[in-house]
């Protein structure tokens, strides 16, 4: 069981939160843990800029080198249109009792500062591998691991 | 199986609990004094704040941190900022 825990923000209260360590390999020796916002309306689970930059420190230049990133794809969502690119993340989930769980799979990452306030996203890419449990009243988050 | 590098799972957890646990303690607060701003958080103290992200990363590179030294948020009390 893992917990997770509802944004502190007031009005943003309502919001969904978990924190997973993530690492990409490929392109960075950072490992670092990333609040992601729960997001069921998200098919696919992406990183942008207040983590990509600000945390594993990513530089936009070499986000947008074609040479590095061959693949890109543009996404329509709430906050606009956002040019990704993909990469292989192992996200590690820390449950209640110590253990500790990776999980290796895509990530997108934004490749833009343009709406730098948009937290990253855990997608259902990721949340379909759990069974996702919010209480408000009770305040809790609980991700399941699925049988 | 654990892929993590190991040596490094458990401080960046450490660190993260920390880290929640100082948004939550002190987001009123921070609310209060950085109203729509990033900030940067070293030792639970605040040490640049800025208009945007850029900014805020020009500014604690001026100080000589570099990303993942510091923790970060942009400081709201609008849910409509962060999701549009």
């Amino acid at each position: 069981m893992i917990h997770g825990h509802f944004d502190p923000a007031e009005p943003y209260r309502l919001a969904p939160r978990l924190q997973v360590l993530i690492w990409l390999p490929d392109i960075s020796r950072q490992l670092v843990a990333v609040d992601f916002l729960i997001d069921t309306g998200a098919a696919r689970t992406s990183l942008h800029a207040v983590d990509t930059l600000g945390r594993l420190g990513i530089s936009l230049r070499r986000l947008r080198d074609t040479a590095v990133w061959p693949g890109r794809s543009s996404v329509r969502g709430i906050g606009g249109h956002v040019d990704y690119v993909q990469t292989t993340a192992h996200y590690g989930f820390l449950h209640h009792d110590g253990r500790q769980q990776t999980i290796v799979a895509p990530i997108q990452i934004a490749a833009s500062d343009h709406a730098d306030t948009l937290p990253s996203l855990l997608g259902l890419d990721i949340l379909q591998r759990f069974d996702l449990s919010l209480s408000w009243r009770d305040g809790r988050v609980t991700l399941t691991e699925r049988d | 199986m654990n892929m993590l590098p190991p040596d490094r799972v458990e401080r960046a957890a450490r660190d993260a609990a920390e880290e929640q646990a100082y948004w939550h303690g002190h987001y009123q607060d921070l609310l209060r004094q950085y109203p729509e701003r990033f900030v940067a958080v070293v030792a639970g103290e605040v040490v640049a704040s800025a208009g945007s992200l850029a900014q805020l990363l020009e500014a604690t590179a001026r100080r000589g941190l570099q990303p993942g030294e510091f923790w970060l948020r942009f400081v709201t009390s609008d849910i409509r900022t962060l999701l549009s």
